[in-house]
């Protein structure tokens, strides 16, 4: 760009504050530019202080940053290559081999992180014509993400187990079944309500309920018998195998219990983040009594915990408890209720008054 | 060879043209990951100032760029990737927010989605009273002109760009901007002293 600095002889401050010539100074400084206005000063001295005060108001602009963790770009990135991978391995003629494709994708991901999930998805690739049905599955006290061909994704809580066909058919529905305890995101493949095509959908099948989505986020958990949906955005559909109840359409923000040993269902409403606080390695249930987090921690870390008394199992206890590891949430609870962990052997945990 | 600017801004401006995406056709994926990265950071960012949900904001970026890599021989042809992108990602994030105002049974995203007006701040802590003073200027600027501020000032568009972006003439985009600069200016009595010293902060920094 060029100008001519005589254009700016009768400047005041604000003239200068809103010159796009001016403005690129500020923000974007070079050689040129800074010998242009320095040029532009010893010819005008008198212009000096407006000139000063149009670039204080300019730098002091700012505005607050909210940055992605590493961790998120890094996901986003591997969900991305991969959903071009599956876009592209949907066109059988092409002029390179995909396989030799995926490899270099496979060394970028792995430069950017993620590198179980990518080996993952490579075993899954590779091994992708012979198995009829996929399984990933978590020991106790660990969590899995798990990528799934369409490029939605799965964070799997420990001790649990998801299984999906390989081959995912444009033409069929997505189906996931699930054993334990997930977060779903699930990928919005169509936005045109007027035209839903089977690969749309998708279903979560539990032991005692189906959930059916077409792009949404939510956790199901399906421990003793008992299983809850928590919806975090969009909706979803439950419809329960044995049909004691209507189909539900969930609403953000609502949860779904539901026992049939029990006979117990429930709905209701709730800050859904509480219930996929696992996924950060802390349980946040509401208002639990010891006796649901001590169910909880059996669940996840395969322990059994045994309480001295019935007392000790009623209390209520408020706040987080962290799930880095079984030692960490039970140094918590014995602190708040006073209490000295005893391990009888290597699988039964006592809780004890002090 | 490039000049090695010093900025006002924390993210980089993203090193994009017509050579570097046919890289990426040809089959750069490194390129390409350094594209995506840099891009989601930024919009990322850009994001957030219409909307807290995170995921939401990831779901965009993703749609985006698949969109883009569908048409990638198309992309040659794009005169500025910066108003690309952004005003892509910007119609995209748009129209989810208002898919998700309805199913909630909100009227509140009818309108546009609002780039919110707390995230605009005043760089150096000064006295409170003209903190509050610049506090109430900002909440007069409308939603749009922060937004053009913010394409401007923080993200260093130029004018065409943010026009682009906002989907209106060059012209308005001027007009925009002169008007909230103003707005802004006149709310900013800076005593010669602190113009002093903030501009030798600045060429500290620099």
């Amino acid at each position: 760009m060029t100008n001519s600095s005589n254009r700016y002889t009768d400047f005041r401050a604000e003239d200068f504050i809103c010159d796009p010539f001016f403005q690129e100074w500020v923000i974007a400084p070079n050689e040129e530019k800074e010998l242009f206005w320095k040029d532009f000063l010893a010819n005008c001295p008198d212009k000096n202080e407006a000139v000063e005060k149009a670039r204080a108001v300019l730098l002091n602009i700012s505005f607050a940053e909210h940055l992605p963790s590493d961790d998120l770009v890094q996901r986003s990135l591997n969900r991305h290559l991969e959903a071009i991978l599956n876009s592209e391995g949907g066109k059988v003629v092409r002029m390179k081999p995909f396989t030799s494709r995926f490899g270099k994708l496979l060394r970028v991901a792995a430069v950017f992180g993620g590198v179980a999930l990518t080996l993952f998805l490579a075993t899954q690739f590779f091994r992708s014509d012979k198995a009829e049905k996929l399984a990933v599955q978590t020991e106790y006290g660990k969590l899995k993400q798990v990528l799934l061909p369409d490029s939605s994704s799965i964070v799997l809580n420990a001790h649990s187990k998801i299984e999906y066909n390989k081959d995912w058919n444009k033409s069929k529905k997505r189906e996931v079944w699930l054993e334990g305890e997930a977060f779903f995101d699930v990928r919005h493949l169509n936005q045109d309500t007027m035209n839903v095509k089977a690969h749309d959908h998708f279903i979560v099948h539990t032991e005692d309920l189906d959930v059916e989505v077409l792009g949404t986020s939510f956790n199901i958990r399906q421990r003793r018998g008992k299983t809850e949906v928590v919806l975090q955005t969009g909706r979803i559909k439950l419809s329960f195998k044995d049909n004691s109840h209507e189909d539900i359409i969930m609403k953000p923000g609502e949860v779904v219990t539901y026992n049939p040993e029990e006979n117990d269902f429930s709905r209701t409403t709730a800050v859904p983040e509480n219930y996929t606080a696992w996924k950060e390695k802390k349980l946040l249930l509401n208002n639990p009594t010891v006796d649901e987090i001590a169910a909880y921690l059996e669940d996840n870390f395969g322990k059994k915990i045994i309480l001295q008394d019935d007392a000790l199992g009623e209390r209520k206890i408020e706040g987080p408890i962290l799930l880095t590891n079984l030692d960490d949430a039970l140094f918590i609870l014995s602190t708040v209720l006073s209490t000295e962990v005893i391990r009888k052997d290597s699988s039964t945990i006592i809780l004890r008054h002090r | 060879m490039k000049v090695a600017y010093k900025t006002t801004f924390v993210l980089q401006p993203i090193d994009m043209d017509k050579q570097t995406w046919q890289h990426i056709i040809d089959g750069d994926q490194e390129a390409y990951s350094r594209i995506y990265i840099g891009y989601f950071k930024k919009l990322f960012n850009y994001g957030r100032k219409f909307t807290v949900d995170e995921t939401l904001i990831e779901d965009c970026i993703q749609e985006m760029f698949m969109d883009i890599w569908g048409k990638k021989e198309k992309m040659l042809e794009v005169d500025s990737y910066n108003s690309y992108f952004y005003s892509s990602f910007r119609f995209i994030l748009f129209r989810k927010m208002k898919n998700a105002g309805k199913t909630v049974q909100s009227n509140e995203f009818e309108d546009e989605p609002e780039f919110s007006s707390e995230y605009l701040l005043i760089k150096r802590e000064t006295d409170r009273e003209m903190q509050q003073a610049l506090h109430s200027a900002l909440g007069e600027l409308t939603p749009r002109q922060r937004e053009a501020i913010f394409l401007r000032f923080y993200e260093g568009l130029s004018y065409e760009d943010v026009a682009t972006i906002l989907n209106i003439s060059v012209k308005a985009t001027y007009k925009i901007m002169a008007r909230s600069l103003l707005t802004l200016k006149e709310h900013m009595v800076l005593p010669l002293v602190l113009v002093i010293a903030l501009l030798r902060m600045g060429e500290l920094r620099g």
